[in-house]
């Protein structure tokens, strides 16, 4: 899967704010906030392919959390941007 | 012929000469026109050069709509550098199309049309205030105890009625524009200023007061004032500023800098409300409270 490239991050008064730049139904309120654990996330994936283990061993090589938290905040990330259309399938 | 005019922070220099009975016509920019001898160095200073043929770029366009207030379609381009809007009009076809060079010139062909000619000067000026600290905002303006309050909403939504329902019933305020006032963010308290561009209403005020709030305008059976978390805020104010603008990274980014620069300083509100004067007085006592 990878991220859609059409949002742009914003620091907005001190938190990320993502916006998509052209969207298509024209609907300029659809605006996203990510913590710092998911701007890190789509720093990492930014310009790659990536799948959910490859995020589960991110989560887990960069924070202290076990292997099963870390597989279900991955996959709830994962879902949350499919939801949005952050995140396209191939 | 030189006329030169004030917007907020920044000046604009109008260099006319068959478009000058146009813009001598157009009674709204001239409460914000500048006597030749005003100093003019502090500002900012957008060469404005009419009667100059620009073409309509052979690429597609970054947005194009109807703009039915003129009976004109618009396309805003991006291209060689260079911004580009472009009215045809969709009856005759008559068109003008201006090039902002995205410094501090604008060229444009021949203003034909006092509808044409408004918006196309309030096109050019908003991508010059926005690279500027600045921004035109689509809100009815009200202010009291020398603070401004911009309601925001899509159109309908009731933003000049909700104003003047402050008008009636708070006492000292008066309405600083009914649709496309200016916030700058220029220093540390953002400000709200009047421009020739006031919607069906004519306000022409030049003046600039601090923002109090943003209060985004939802129609509802009940009266209810809600403070938005920051991610709220920015959507609440975002797509009321220019919007073809939005469509290009550059001003996108501009845009977050400015409404950042507000909500370090300044509370955006929801208010589901109904057109009666508790709403209003609601409205002034959640954000003015004894």
């Amino acid at each position: 899967m990878h991220l859609n490239p059409k949002y742009h991050f914003h620091d907005v008064a001190g938190e990320h704010i993502a916006v998509p730049l052209n969207p298509s139904d024209g609907d300029l309120s659809k605006v996203i906030a990510f913590n710092d654990t998911s701007m890190a996330l789509w720093n990492h994936y930014q310009h790659t392919n990536f799948t959910l283990d490859d995020v589960v061993s991110f989560l887990t090589s960069e924070y202290d959390v076990p292997f099963d938290r870390a597989s279900a905040d991955a996959a709830n990330w994962i879902s949350i941007l499919k939801d949005n259309g952050l995140v396209f399938d191939e | 012929m030189i006329l030169d005019c004030r917007f907020a922070n920044v000046c604009c220099r109008f260099d006319a000469t068959a478009s000058l009975y146009c813009l001598q016509t157009l009674s709204c920019l001239s409460s914000f026109q500048l006597p030749l001898s005003a100093a003019t160095s502090n500002l900012s200073c957008l060469y404005f050069k009419l009667d100059v043929p620009v073409q309509r770029p052979l690429a597609e366009p970054l947005h194009s709509f109807e703009y039915s207030d003129a009976g004109c379609k618009c396309e805003f381009f991006v291209d060689g550098g260079s911004y580009f809007f472009c009215m045809t009009n969709v009856i005759d076809e008559t068109h003008i199309c201006l090039r902002y060079d995205g410094a501090n010139t604008v060229e444009c062909s021949t203003l034909i049309d006092h509808s044409f000619s408004r918006f196309a000067i309030w096109f050019a000026v908003s991508m010059f205030l926005v690279n500027h600290n600045a921004s035109f905002i689509h809100a009815s303006a009200v202010v009291c105890e020398q603070g401004a309050v911009l309601c925001l909403g899509e159109s309908g939504t009731g933003k000049s009625t909700h104003t003047q329902l402050w008008l009636r019933n708070v006492p000292n305020t008066f309405l600083l524009n009914d649709d496309s006032p200016i916030i700058s963010a220029l220093g540390s308290s953002p400000l709200a200023c009047g421009s020739p561009w006031s919607g069906k209403t004519p306000c022409y005020r030049p003046e600039q007061v601090p923002i109090l709030a943003f209060v985004r305008l939802r129609q509802a059976p009940y009266n209810k004032m809600t403070r938005l978390s920051v991610a709220q805020s920015f959507a609440a104010i975002y797509p009321s500023l220019p919007p073809s603008l939005a469509f290009a990274e550059h001003f996108a980014s501009l845009f977050a800098s400015i409404i950042s620069r507000c909500l370090l300083s300044t509370p955006c509100f929801l208010l589901e409300c109904r057109p009666d004067a508790d709403a209003a007085i609601l409205c002034h006592d959640t954000i003015l409270p004894q």
